[in-house]
């Protein structure tokens, strides 16, 4: 039986976060995932938008760390090799009487501690961009956008670099207190862990040892929970739906542009954001579902999405939109109750070395670097810090190692991003390395090859035969996003 | 940084027909960029016959209407480069600038006239707002064409297709012919999207449902497609229907996205300026493009010989850049007119005669075709009615290599089915030229199996 220092259940961003963070000492950490690949959930779904922390109540941990995360995230991500485009964000007010909840949302944002917060007056927003409505809007200077994927994945990355081990396609079908060696279960305020995961595609079952099990099982965290009797809490999934924008209309708009919010609902409002790859996309709605699984896209609320995009910006075209999308919230407020409930990050009571992260929402993904920081608190005020070991940066490894390395062809494989047959195989390489299962899905958040306005229509084809030349890709055993997600029924001869 | 007269965007026929006609006018100090490995663009995958009838008066397969043109460049020795993506073009002081990405890198040409002829793309779901889950098993025709015929994949088994366009009815029959089970064309107009010819051959011949006035209004399944709900047009009568695999095949558009200028002499043809129903046509917008270009350098003093040629004015402004959309709602509107005629006189009990694109009326009497082909087309049809079989057939090697087949004559319509299974056991080696006989006497008597692109 293999036995680890700590397992963590998720390779989201905050299981990824804290993978890295554990790494940076003298431990061994496994991260076990069900999905194929690391941000295939919703650290991947969701707007790639770093808040400053004004939309937080001063006192949460959500304020103190997103605030920590937004203000650490420039150095972060030059050490993770990913790019941060401090685009800036306005909160417009489209009728005089939302003027007054602008101010509400600074002086909480002062309250948090946040810079760069002011009020501007509607000839101030047309100076920022003439299509933009409002009578008045707060603009956070400090407010960002990046590539969720790409820091997601580079999180995972790093911690491998430093030690880390991933099992992906892995289920987590049972945790049980056991004794330090021998593996019998017994009393609850055991130390000791055995984690039961099974593969996916095997069916094979493996047992892990751990003192520490960290459960950033994100949807699935009260699930886990149940898994050791704990039931203090419920996930409330809560659905959004979004549209991408084409790169045509998404150069008209470089700037997030959000409505007042409604204390309310279960998000911030349907806003519009610039990505990095210069589409812009509409959303993302709020809506309580049964399910944590179903992220399909549903025919009323991709008409009101619209509909509210263009009362922030009317310069957008339905025409223009290339895809669909949603992601699900993992929250801990009902829907009768509305509005946010603080992050759940602490050592279980009644089952010591058990670390519970639940309802990591917005501002999650901000926060990330910080919540994992304070999951190393949790772990090192009992075990000392004094076994932190040289921890080597993704940004070093990028000019190092051959799998990130410039070398090969430069031929287009997809026109729409200009990807080259290098870039692709590149990211069919770094797949392999974190031991994720390679996919059409995998390639393109590493690369942004089908992203583009053709949505793979044409690089699909050059893809999947460039990997069958150069990696001995068998197609017919290869996946859009799972082992479910078979491309092909078979061959033509 | 490479001067050149012209250079022109994009190896499929427009862009062969652009070439090889300005090399006859004089102008051959061209370059010609493809982005594939292989020129023809979209032809070598459209290996159905049907090609080449009003510019050639020869019923051929995509990859042979390809090689004619491709045979012209190479004896012309004219430069066509591939693996070559132009990234942006740009002006400067009235100089055009083409960047180019090759395999070693970046490159810049600098060129007198530039002649986009980048074809279309598929629409995608993205753009039709089709809701429900993202799943594997949606594809576009095209792409789902790439994969059975160049790749040697097969995208399901139990296919729903959307949209009548062309390329999504060809799809049916192809999907048939190789044993899969395609359950329905749905279609959100009154009438088919594509030549009533090939609603005829691709979907009457193995009855295949057609349902006009539907729209798909969910896709749903746990990673694989595992089936789509259908709707009325207005949205009423929900049913789901099991399938694996939903085919799209609604609309196409032109992809010009490349211009960063509107700078006189460059041009667009073929399907990047406005869609075109045949290949045929798609050539002879090349053609034209290329005297307006050849006009345009005379005018400029800098064609290198030949003398002034006559072009008349409209025709040379219509491919320029700034008179795309003209050009474009023009066209539409055109469509738009011989739909609604279709429709008029679509009820009438007649056969189609699929010989060619103008898929002409037959009546009882024998009566209402252009030429005499209709005629006989009719009464072989109330008789032994008989089609062509295009195919592919595997070859040593790699796994995903195909050669691509015809039959050299009609055979039996009942028939066609039964040759697609025969092929499945045939595997040729390498090396194969167009032409070369795979099988004699196949299916028929007197029918042979020929190949109709290479594998060197």
């Amino acid at each position: 039986m293999k036995s680890f220092d700590a397992v963590i259940i998720g390779a989201g961003v905050v299981g990824n976060a804290i993978a890295r963070e554990l790494s940076k000492y003298d431990m061994s950490v496994c991260v076990i995932e069900k999905e194929a690949d690391t941000a295939f959930g919703i650290s991947g779904r969701n707007s790639g938008v770093l808040h400053s922390g004004f939309n937080n109540k001063p006192g949460t941990l959500m304020a103190e760390l997103c605030v920590q995360g937004s203000r650490g995230f420039a150095g972060e991500a030059a050490g993770l090799g990913i790019k941060l485009d401090r685009t800036g964000k306005l909160v417009t007010a489209l009728y005089d009487e939302d003027v007054q909840a602008l101010h509400l949302l600074k002086e909480q944002g002062e309250a948090n501690h946040v810079d760069g917060l002011e009020i501007i007056s509607s000839a101030e927003i047309r100076k920022i961009n003439e299509d933009i409505s409002g009578v008045a809007a707060l603009l956070s200077n400090a407010t960002g956008i990046f590539d969720p994927f790409l820091y997601t994945i580079a999180l995972a990355e790093e911690a491998i670099l430093n030690g880390a081990e991933y099992r992906f396609l892995n289920e987590v079908a049972g945790i049980a207190p056991c004794r330090p060696s021998t593996g019998a279960p017994m009393a609850t305020d055991s130390r000791r862990y055995q984690v039961t995961c099974v593969h996916r595609r095997s069916r094979c079952e493996e047992r892990i040892e751990a003192d520490w099990v960290i459960n950033s099982a994100g949807l699935h965290s009260d699930h886990v929970c149940k898994m050791l009797g704990i039931n203090d809490f419920l996930i409330h999934p809560c659905r959004g739906e979004y549209h991408i924008l084409d790169k045509k209309i998404g150069s008209k708009l470089r700037i997030p542009v959000y409505p007042v919010p409604n204390e309310k609902s279960g998000g911030l409002g349907v806003h519009l954001t610039p990505t990095v790859h210069g589409n812009l996309m509409i959303g993302p709605s709020a809506e309580y579902v049964g399910t944590r699984e179903d992220f399909s896209t549903t025919e009323s609320i991709m008409n009101d999405l619209f509909a509210q995009g263009s009362e922030l910006f009317p310069g957008i075209e339905k025409s223009g939109i290339i895809r669909s999308f949603a992601g699900i919230r993992p929250k801990l407020a009902a829907e009768s109750q509305g509005g946010y409930h603080d992050f759940i990050i602490r050592e279980s009571e009644r089952s010591k070395g058990f670390v519970i992260l639940a309802g990591i929402e917005s501002p999650g993904l901000t926060a990330s670097i910080p919540i994992a920081k304070k999951v190393a608190e949790i772990i090192f005020c009992r075990n000392q810090a004094e076994r932190r070991k040289l921890f080597r940066r993704r940004i070093d490894a990028i000019q190092t190692e051959e799998h990130y390395g410039p070398s090969g062809s430069h031929r287009l494989i997809c026109l729409c991003e200009s990807k080259s047959e290098n870039e692709i195989l590149k990211a069919y390489d770094q797949i392999v390395m974190i031991g994720a299962l390679p996919t059409v899905k995998g390639i393109k958040n590493r690369t942004g090859a089908g992203m583009g306005n053709c949505q793979g229509s044409f690089c699909t084809v050059n893809i999947i035969d460039l990997l069958e030349r150069k990696r001995d890709l068998d197609p017919l055993g290869f996946f859009l996003d799972g082992p479910e997600s078979y491309l092909f029924a078979g061959r033509t001869r | 940084m490479i001067k050149k007269d012209v250079v022109i965007i994009g190896g499929g026929p427009a862009g062969l027909a652009v070439a090889d006609k300005l090399f006859d006018l004089g102008i051959k100090d061209i370059v010609l960029f493809e982005k594939e490995e292989y020129l023809g663009g979209v032809l070598p995958q459209c290996i159905h016959d049907g090609f080449g009838l009003t510019k050639f008066g020869r019923n051929i397969t995509g990859p042979e209407y390809a090689q004619l043109y491709i045979r012209r460049i190479l004896e012309k020795n004219i430069s066509a480069i591939c693996c070559a993506t132009v990234m942006d073009i740009y002006s400067d002081n009235h100089k055009k600038y083409v960047s180019v990405t090759l395999p070693e890198g970046e490159r810049l040409y600098e060129a007198k006239a530039v002649v986009l002829a980048t074809g279309c793309r598929e629409r995608g779901r993205g753009s039709l707002g089709i809701p429900g889950a993202r799943l594997a098993g949606i594809y576009t025709a095209g792409t789902a064409q790439a994969f059975i015929n160049l790749k040697n994949l097969m995208p399901g088994k139990r296919v729903v297709i959307l949209g009548s366009g062309d390329i999504g009815l060809i799809m049916a029959r192809r999907l048939t012919l190789e044993g899969s089970e395609v359950i329905c064309v749905v279609e959100k107009e009154p009438i088919p999207g594509g030549l009533k010819r090939n609603v005829v051959q691709c979907l009457d011949d193995f009855n295949i449902p057609l349902l006009t006035n539907s729209i798909i209004t969910n896709i749903y399944g746990n990673g694989r497609v595992e089936g789509v709900e259908i709707a009325a047009s207005d949205g009423s009568g929900r049913k789901n229907v099991s399938c694996d695999t939903l085919i799209l095949s609604a609309g196409l558009i032109p992809e010009n996205g490349v211009l960063s200028t509107t700078e006189p002499g460059i041009y667009v043809c073929g399907n990047a300026l406005y869609v075109h129903g045949l290949v045929d046509d798609v050539s002879s917008s090349g053609e034209e493009v290329a005297h307006a270009v050849a006009a345009f350098l005379d005018k400029k003093g800098a064609r290198p010989s030949g003398g002034k040629m006559a072009v008349d004015k409209e025709s040379s402004n219509r491919y320029s850049i700034a008179n795309i959309s003209e050009t474009r709602s023009r066209r539409q509107a055109e469509l738009r007119e011989k739909r609604l005629r279709e429709l008029e006189f679509g009820y009438i009990k007649t056969i189609t005669c699929i010989l060619c694109p103008n898929s002409c009326e037959i009546d009882e009497e024998l009566k209402g075709g252009k030429c005499e082909k209709g005629a006989e087309y009719a009464k072989a049809e109330m008789t032994k009615p008989t089609r062509v079989l295009t195919s592919s057939v595997k070859a040593a090697g790699r796994a995903s290599q195909l050669v691509s087949v015809r039959t050299t004559k009609p055979i039996s319509k009942e028939k066609l089915k039964e040759g697609a299974r025969s092929l499945r056991e045939l595997v040729v080696s390498p090396p194969i030229y167009q032409g070369d006989l795979i099988c004699k006497d196949f299916i028929e008597n007197g029918v042979d199996l020929i190949a109709t692109s290479e594998l060197l």
